[in-house]
């Protein structure tokens, strides 16, 4: 029964996502004045498509939000509790600092160039997901990390710049 | 269209870099496929930008070989760790790892590429009797029957999505929306951009499928507390009694025949398909009560249509351009990259490249069963490679992959964001491949739809008048009312 809570109450952030990018998507089209300018009943503009595509969102997500609210309080004196820990926050986590170490490459790569963050960011995280998948690395595994982190950034390098031809920073 | 084949095959097969391509890009498709966490569509997706460099032809030859050599490549660690490297070896696991948990890993293993290169085969010869004949029959659409088969695509999707429909057609749309970002291609006028000099250029396709498809993947194998894999490495006896093989050769036949057919649906899948076929196969044995327990006709069936479904797949993409899975959809962005739209005109326009696809498939089909039972025994030992060595690896191929594209970092930025979007929509059961569907079929939708109203002065029954598009939109009205009828039915 928890199980059917928690996916409700997923099934309501999603519909609320969906609302709010409707609306963001909306307040787009209704706020560009050259856009609205275009009369779309004999000749479709380029407002058509979006504004359809907008609305049938707004529905959907309305509907997936009304739908998750019902059960959710249709079953919330069911249960309170999850039993088996199942939402486990801490497993996004990683995840999330993850995406954010991603954001802070793609910022600085232009800066400092593309070998020495890609090492730095190989490193980081071989180490990282190392050290909490099999604990803390032996000698061999510290050495194997290095190594591949070298290497591997060297052949991507050499692979995108000299054979396929797309300039790195 | 056979001579043309048979030009290309000589092309092809004396010049050295194809062939190269041929050997690399199945030898990369076995192994990425093999991996867990690195699916077909995945190992496509990150491959993708590599291709931008080469010519079209040698471009497709790379990624034909890629995604059918991948394809067979998922059997790999669904028969060594019970986990499917791809959704079309879902089944495959429910006997193949019982029988390599018997010691019997090599035979499985053997049954699982001969079965795959067989149907693969099938496949292909489907293709090309099937092919022109439905591109030819596609001549005849205009604009409104191109903009309802489409949509049917889009409706094929949801209603072929498992879990839930209506979860597919939101992502389904919200795609739909993406593709309408950046300057409209009719009259150049920004849409959705919000002032942004970067979006006016659109969201290209590339980087939002290199995330979704994955870093996605890539952020759910790092998740906190997730445990290391149990693979089976000791492969013995690698070829069964011939007796037993020529037995099974009923099982790949239907297999094959059911996986293409399946395959040519739009949106189906080969995880449908191999569901179908071992389905049947249990059905129709005298012993079904050993299906599951590791015997070799719970591995033929399915992976002989898994395989199938590549040739069956590409009917859709290459006569209609609408993509028969989220792999097709990939190869699609390659073509439109390198300014090639599939679709019927493909097939008068350059019939040479349709037949450049045809020969590249039946190659790599060819290459990848010699590889595969040459090369297996290696691959078992790559499966046990350290999580942390593949994702990195994997996440810095999406980072310069997405940059590639157009040398900039707001790709690689939208490639982030989708990539942890695509995280968070697998979080919530929602699909995710909707979403790259209808990134790449909405400009081909809203262009036959605008074009057909302009022509039509805004008449809404031009999409109704015509038998083709109006047969379309029923379709897709009924597989899309059939979940909430089945549903409605099944509470009563």
């Amino acid at each position: 029964m928890y199980e059917k809570y928690f996916e409700n109450k997923k099934d309501l952030i999603c519909g609320l996502t969906v609302i709010a990018f409707t609306l963001i998507g909306a307040w787009g089209i209704v706020t560009d004045d050259y856009l609205m300018e275009e009369d779309y009943g004999a000749d479709p503009g380029p407002s058509l498509v979006p504004i359809m595509l907008l609305c049938l969102l707004g529905l959907l997500g309305i509907h997936m939000t009304t739908k998750a609210c019902y059960n959710i309080l249709k079953n919330s004196n069911r249960v309170t509790k999850n039993p088996n820990n199942t939402d486990n926050l801490l497993a996004y986590l990683i995840p999330l600092t993850f995406v954010c170490t991603m954001f802070f490459y793609a910022w600085i790569i232009e800066i400092i160039g593309f070998i020495w963050v890609t090492l730095g960011f190989t490193l980081l995280w071989i180490f990282s997901i190392g050290i909490h998948d099999n604990g803390r690395p032996t000698k061999k595994e510290i050495l194997l990390y290095i190594v591949y982190s070298v290497t591997m950034t060297l052949f991507i390098y050499y692979i995108f710049v000299h054979l396929i031809m797309v300039q790195l920073p | 269209m056979i001579n043309e084949i048979v030009n290309v095959f000589g092309q092809v097969l004396t010049d050295p870099f194809s062939i190269t391509l041929l050997f690399f890009g199945v030898l990369l498709g076995i192994v990425l496929g093999a991996l867990p966490g690195i699916s077909s569509t995945m190992s496509l997706a990150v491959l993708l930008p590599v291709s931008f460099s080469m010519n079209p032809e040698h471009g497709m030859i790379f990624l034909m070989s890629v995604f059918s050599a991948s394809v067979y490549g998922g059997s790999i660690s669904a028969i060594l760790i019970s986990i499917p490297g791809t959704p079309g070896a879902i089944v495959t696991q429910m006997d193949g790892y019982p029988m390599a948990k018997q010691g019997r890993a090599g035979e499985a293993l053997t049954y699982a590429v001969l079965a795959s290169g067989f149907g693969g085969v099938i496949g292909w010869i489907l293709l090309i009797l099937i092919g022109p004949l439905l591109a030819d029959a596609a001549l005849h659409f205009r604009s409104p029957d191109f903009a309802a088969v489409t949509l049917f695509g889009l409706c094929m999707l949801a209603y072929a999505t498992p879990d839930s429909t209506y979860k597919a057609l939101v992502a389904g749309v919200f795609g739909l929306i993406l593709a309408t970002v950046g300057l409209d291609s009719l009259t150049f006028i920004g849409r959705l951009d919000f002032g942004n000099a970067y979006l006016q250029g659109g969201i290209s396709m590339v980087p939002v499928a290199v995330g979704i498809f994955g870093l996605a993947e890539v952020l759910k194998s790092i998740e906190f507390g997730k445990k290391k894999l149990e693979v089976i490495t000791a492969i013995n006896r690698l070829f069964p009694p011939w007796s037993e093989i020529k037995s099974l050769w009923p099982m790949a036949i239907r297999g094959a025949l059911i996986g293409a057919f399946v395959g040519a649906i739009p949106a189906a899948g080969s995880a449908i398909g191999v569901t179908v076929a071992y389905a049947q196969e249990k059905r129709m044995s005298k012993n079904p009560e050993k299906y599951g327990t590791g015997i070799p006709e719970g591995i033929v069936a399915p992976e002989s249509s898994n395989n199938a479904c590549v040739g069956g797949a590409l009917i859709p993409l290459m006569t209609l351009g609408i993509p028969g899975d989220s792999m097709t959809a990939v190869l699609v962005g390659a073509m439109l990259i390198h300014g090639l739209r599939p679709g019927p005109q493909l097939f008068v326009e350059r019939l040479d490249f349709v037949s450049l696809i045809y020969v590249a498939l039946i190659l790599a089909i060819i290459l990848t069963t010699i590889l595969a039972l040459l090369t297996i025994r290696f691959i078992a030992r790559i499966l046990d490679a350290p999580k942390n060595i593949l994702m990195t690896g994997i996440t810095i191929l999406c980072m310069v992959g997405s940059y590639a594209v157009r040398n900039s970092t707001f790709d690689v930025m939208i490639m982030i964001i989708f990539g942890f979007i695509g995280y968070l929509m697998q979080k919530i059961r929602m699909p995710v491949a909707p979403v790259v569907f209808g990134l790449v079929l909405g400009p081909l939708l809203e262009e036959n739809l605008r074009r057909s109203l302009i022509v039509s002065g805004g008449d809404w029954s031009v999409f109704f008048e015509r038998p083709i598009s109006l047969i379309f939109i029923l379709i897709s009205v009924l597989v899309l009312g059939l979940p909430i009828f089945s549903r409605s039915k099944t509470q009563q």
